[in-house]
């Protein structure tokens, strides 16, 4: 099965970056009533935990960027500039994700 | 101690456990990549300790990843509904803060994975891929310290 790791970590990190800085809405977890939904029932099941959403969205997103990508890479390759890019800079978005983090959680520190 | 307390207990030690595991699986490979003469074994224990052959790593660093990331997952509800609430009623905010920030970079580190294990796959033990093996080991480090620290402040 042809998977490609470098799309898939490009489109995770935009993905979650993305998601958790304009809070789009992803699958709640309630743990008070142990429920899961999509819908705000912040008032009827008291506190919310996103990250599971999060982190479902981001997976699902980079997994199928990863087979797209590589399914059509022998087909419509990329520039070969922006493929060189994508290889000098493969763990930008690690770390630019990183600090996107430190600073959308600045309320806490 | 009711039941579903002491299987909290049971999966938090062998949250911890797994992540010691894994520490030490990390920082092995980190310290061998990060070293740049041939190993010798008769050497000082530093040099002692990069010599292994970082190339035997990456799939019990990848499996005891997941292992790790799947436990905290389990155990996430416990802490949101005890352990966080109480931080707050305390307001240590930027305790409550390192928590999160800690979650959002192991899920970074989940992402990183595959890219992870693919370099290694196709790297030679001259060409390791250093920046992926220092980042995971970086998100590895940071999140054990700061679960170690917020469990020392208010633990599930």
């Amino acid at each position: 099965m042809r998977f490609s790791s470098t799309a898939f970590l490009f489109a995770f990190c935009l993905i979650y970056g993305i998601v958790f800085m304009f809070e789009l809405p992803v699958l709640g977890y309630y743990p008070v009533t142990a429920t899961w939904s999509r819908a705000d029932l912040t008032v009827s099941d008291g506190t919310v935990m996103h990250w599971y959403g999060l982190l479902l969205a981001a997976l699902t997103g980079g997994a199928a960027a990863g087979f797209i990508a590589a399914v059509l890479s022998p087909v419509a390759p990329l520039p070969k500039r922006l493929s060189q890019l994508m290889d000098r800079w493969l763990l930008l978005p690690v770390w630019g994700l990183m600090l996107l983090m430190i600073w959308l959680l600045r309320d806490f520190w | 101690m009711s039941f579903f307390e002491l299987v909290n207990l049971g999966l938090l030690l062998i949250h911890g456990l797994v992540s010691v595991a894994l520490l030490g699986a990390i920082s092995h490979q980190c310290t061998a990549v990060l070293r740049t003469a041939e190993p010798n074994r008769n050497e000082a224990f530093i040099n002692r300790y990069a010599a292994v052959n970082p190339m035997a790593f990456p799939w019990a660093v990848a499996l005891l990843y997941v292992t790790s990331i799947g436990l905290g997952a389990v155990l996430y509800p416990e802490y949101r509904l005890e352990a966080r609430f109480s931080l707050e009623e305390m307001r240590l905010l930027p305790v409550v803060g390192l928590f999160e920030l800690k979650e959002h970079f192991a899920a970074i580190g989940l992402g990183l994975l595959p890219l992870y294990l693919s370099q290694w796959k196709l790297s030679k033990p001259v060409s390791a891929p250093r920046a992926s093996t220092l980042t995971l080991g970086f998100i590895v480090w940071f999140s054990f310290i700061v679960g170690h620290v917020v469990n020392n402040f208010r633990g599930v």
